[in-house]
């Protein structure tokens, strides 16, 4: 964590210590606890022949030069000055900045490099550059320098000063340095291997028994199967050998029992386990999913919808194998291999060291093929996934492709893509051609080897031919778990890293959560209070700031602003997706964070921007608020959202399928089944998303009908693009950089002459153009 | 309403100079005549055409005007410009590549560039990109862009060692 900023490197003028040690070589893993690093003997030789008087507040280094190659700047911040150094240019500063003529620090961000610019009395200045990767610890000192600049401070307060760690930072391992991986949560080498395993076992507790009878049958089928040439070693000797036919029946009445014994373990332990399997899934993706529905928006803020999908399917999938197959075949083959190794030693020592010389071999052939064979795989995945990409982008595309006449383009970029796939996969046939024939071979080298000795034996009387037979039935049982144990580390590795994933959801808490004494809503009036509220999304950008806003009951408020102003955020945080950085929101005097979520969205309703609808008929999204409601009230409020004409004129009625996401419909009826939606649950508070969007003239004007009856009765939020939305509103609202900026009527603020009649203006303009 | 213009304002190199003030920032003055400070300096493309259809934009964020070719400038200002161009765009060409290591489906590179040896590492192998025929473009895991050029004149070691990525 932090290091306190009482850092040692006091400069007094008689001595400078050095305690703390940072990572040397800027180009190599950046290990950063505090903002002094340190300094090479010449800067510290040239700060003390200029005998500094001033404190040390950070030295940092860069790693760019000013001749533009990789290499080390050295900035030093006092008290009094900034210093620049570049130690392969010249052993005193090239540079010297008084705090005191400093206005404003800033880091301008270039591409590849950003650089640290000082606005001065004297002009503007380039102080440093660095590439990105030290972006994190410049900006941590930015907050440094402003400490310093900031005069107010007292001297006791700028000795304490800690910079808070920038989350970017969180992108590298605290303990290691390397960068953790965008899918995983926790640094992969760091990660404890065992304690995921260990966990991941938990999973199959509930279902010990199964577990257990599954892995009996397994230990059963592993010595049913060692069984046979045992058998067949006396079959040949002592049966054939001394013609006894008595004994040669049992012999094969007892193997085709075991053989019998045999299958039935083998099927048993299949359905077992499959069932074993499945159970795990079922279990794991129900905990997933349940999980995932009750985590706040900012989870999805930050994974990618795709991510989470594969989560919930593949790695699951993956766990699961790993925990039933994985784990039972693991033990098996290490079963195995004591197993035929003792058989094979008891039975004859010489011919076993035979057996296990080609071992080596064998485990450091398979590891590098399966090392090898992984990054083709992989790049045979790359480019088929670069094949569908094209599909995915012309097949649904072909119109354009048409109209512009590119065709064979398109068909030269397909040949083009298939042939590099096509030269992967033939590398792949050539090496899978290769490594099996030759593994095969090295087995076949021992076992030949054997023969050879062991015939010699029999020759000279030492061997028996079915003591020779087993041995060599035996040989080929043990070569098969050898290859399968050399590639257990990176089937071990994919589990762990499938299972950190899961588990990674698992332990995600909602940032939103009911407090324990959270209380139920009672039926509300509708008066919204925001008291100074703030937000800051988890990337760290404010996105608004200092809001006061009263919105009586009843009122239909319309918020107005440029887009990414914060409009639709400070929507969010009304219904509580999120909660606010700063300050409170209440509705009828209850702080938000005191109710229970679920009282305050069953009085809450909102119309997205994009209305999304779900896969299932009309009247099943219009209820969708509430499953349970009557046939009228569903008719009721198509009526009354402008969309029940155009159903009934549909075939199948309220009956129709509006098919994924509601692809069926067009944007404007979509729009209409979703107002119908929010009017069927009777919401007391509304809020409409720029619920206008994206639909023409003719279908807007049903809209806003609809949005009309709608917001009777209602304490009504709008936030709009075109301002004809807010012709009724009680007041408007105007929000620029996440700051209300003016707050009126529509006349009062035309008068104002601000952002608002400015806008106003411009929409009038762009309804010219429209209508000529 | 007035109709916008969207002409682009091609800027005559011989009536342009570039030059740098007092405290190394960049002025552009046309026509001797008007002097503009710039503010930013913008490739249109600056992957494919880093020294052409160059952008120059003044402290009000208004745009300059477009460079077409910096090469038609005269000597003085064409050196200024390339220079900032080159600092603004770091991009370094990797002349060599000594390993790549995978951890973890993290590639490590060791490699040697035109600003000196670099390390850095790749999350995805999807940041490694082809271009064009020939030409890879990598972004590292802090958002840093890595330059090759032609890969074809790599040496063989380092070829092999591309290969294996892309």
């Amino acid at each position: 964590m932090n290091h306190n900023w009482n850092f040692p490197l006091c400069w007094g003028g008689e001595e400078i210590r050095v305690m703390k040690k940072s990572e040397d070589d800027s180009s190599s893993i950046l290990l950063r606890n505090d903002l002094v690093e340190e300094l090479p003997e010449s800067i510290i030789a040239s700060l003390s022949r200029m005998g500094l008087k001033e404190k040390i507040r950070a030295a940092v280094s860069s790693d760019i030069t000013s001749k533009n190659t990789y290499g080390k700047v050295w900035l030093i911040l006092t008290d009094d000055r900034l210093l620049i150094y570049e130690p392969e240019l010249n052993s005193d500063p090239i540079r010297s900045v008084f705090i005191r003529d400093i206005e404003k620090v800033e880091i301008r961000k270039y591409v590849g490099n950003n650089s640290l610019f000082l606005k001065t009395k004297n002009g503007d200045l380039e102080l440093i550059r660095f590439t990105n990767t030290l972006r994190p610890k410049f900006e941590d000192l930015i907050k440094r320098v402003e400490a310093v600049l900031n005069l107010s401070w007292k001297p006791e307060m700028r000795e304490n000063h800690i910079v808070e760690r920038s989350r970017e930072t969180q992108r590298r391992c605290p303990k290691c340095g390397r960068i953790i991986p965008p899918w995983m949560s926790t640094c992969p080498v760091c990660m404890s291997k065992r304690k995921v395993i260990l966990r991941l076992l938990g999973y199959v507790k509930p279902h010990l028994p199964l577990a257990i009878f599954g892995f009996a049958l397994t230990i059963g089928f592993t010595i049913l199967n060692l069984l046979p040439p045992y058998l067949m070693k006396i079959l040949i000797d002592d049966a054939i050998g001394n013609a006894n036919l008595t004994l040669l029946v049992w012999l094969t009445l007892s193997l085709v029992f075991i053989y019998l014994l045999r299958a039935l373990a083998s099927a048993g332990r299949s359905y077992l386990l499959g069932k074993l399997g499945q159970r795990i899934m079922v279990d794991l993706r129900r905990k997933l999913y349940e999980h995932l529905q009750f985590l706040s928006l900012s989870f999805y803020d930050k994974n990618e919808t795709g991510r989470i999908m594969s989560r919930v399917m593949s790695d699951t999938e993956r766990v699961q194998y790993f925990l039933t197959w994985g784990i039972q075949q693991f033990f098996m083959d290490i079963m195995i291999l004591i197993f035929v190794a003792i058989i094979l030693f008891t039975m004859s020592w010489q011919l076993a060291i035979i057996v296990l010389m080609p071992t080596p071999v064998l485990v450091v052939g398979t590891k590098l093929f399966s090392k090898k064979i992984h990054n083709i795989y992989h790049k045979a995945w790359r480019r088929w996934a670069d094949l569908s990409a094209i599909l995915a982008d012309t097949v649904p595309g072909v119109t354009v492709v048409k109209a512009f006449s590119q065709e064979r383009k398109e068909i030269s970029k397909f040949n083009r893509k298939t042939y590099e796939l096509y030269h992967v996969n033939v590398k792949i046939s050539f090496l899978e051609g290769i490594f099996f024939p030759l593994v095969g071979f090295v087995m076949t080298l021992g076992a030949v080897s054997v023969w050879w000795f062991g015939g010699r034996q029999i020759l000279s009387g030492t061997l028996t031919l079915g003591v020779l037979t087993a041995f060599i039935s035996y040989t080929w049982r043990f070569y098969e778990p050898v290859g399968r144990l050399s590639n257990m580390s990176s089937i071990l590795l994919r589990a762990t890293t499938s299972a950190e994933r899961i588990f990674e959801v698992l332990d995600t808490r909602p940032e939103v959560h009911d407090a324990p004494n959270a209380i139920s809503l009672p039926p509300l009036k509708g008066h919204i209070k925001f008291h100074n509220v703030s937000f800051a999304y988890e990337s760290g950008e404010t996105v608004l700031r200092n809001i006061n806003l009263e919105i009586k009951p009843g009122q239909k408020v319309g918020l107005v602003g440029p887009s990414g102003a914060g409009k639709t955020t400070l929507a969010k945080l009304l219904l509580r997706f999120y909660d606010p950085t700063e300050g409170k929101i209440t509705i009828d005097g209850y702080d938000l964070r005191e109710v229970k979520q679920e009282s305050l969205r069953r009085q809450t309703g909102i119309v997205l921007q994009e209305p999304f609808l779900f896969k299932g008929s009309i009247a099943e999204n219009i209820a969708y608020g509430d499953p349970g409601a009557p046939p009228e009230k569903i008719i009721e409020a198509a009526k009354a959202a402008n969309i029940h004409d155009f159903i009934i004129s549909l075939p199948e009625a309220y009956d129709t399928d509006v098919g994924e996401r509601g692809h069926r419909l067009s944007g404007g009826e979509k729009q209409r089944v979703s107002i119908a939606r929010a009017l069927l649950r009777d919401p007391k508070i509304l809020i409409l998303d720029e619920a206008t969007s994206s639909v023409d003239t003719a279908t807007e004007s049903l809209i806003q009908q609809a949005l009309e009856r709608l917001m009777e009765n209602r304490t009504s939020i709008i936030i709009a693009h075109r301002l004809s939305t807010l012709r009724n509103a009680d007041k408007i609202v105007v929000i620029d950089h996440g700051e209300i900026i003016e707050e009126g009527s529509h006349e009062e603020l035309i008068k104002l002459g601000g952002l608002y009649s400015r806008l106003c203006r411009m929409q009038a303009a762009l309804a010219v153009i429209t209508n000529e | 309403m007035k109709a916008q213009d969207f002409s682009v304002n091609i800027l005559d190199p011989s009536k342009i100079r570039i030059r740098r003030d007092g405290s190394g920032r960049l002025r552009a003055i046309l026509d001797d005549a008007e002097e503009f400070r710039v503010k930013r300096i913008v490739r249109a493309f600056p992957l494919t055409m880093p020294w052409r259809y160059i952008i120059l934009i003044d402290e009000n964020d208004r745009e300059i005007g477009l460079i077409r070719n910096i090469g038609d400038l005269d000597e003085n200002s064409m050196r200024i410009l390339k220079d900032e161009l080159e600092r603004v765009y770091f991009i370094p060409k990797i002349t060599k590549i000594y390993q790549i290591k995978e951890e973890f489906g993290v590639l490590i590179w060791e490699t040697e560039t035109d600003k000196g040896p670099r390390r850095f590492e790749v999350t995805s192998r999807r940041n490694v990109k082809k271009m064009g025929k020939r030409r890879i473009i990598i972004r590292d895991a802090d958002g840093n862009l890595y330059d090759i050029p032609d890969y074809a004149n790599l040496d063989q070691k380092s070829l092999v060692l591309l290969e294996s990525v892309i």
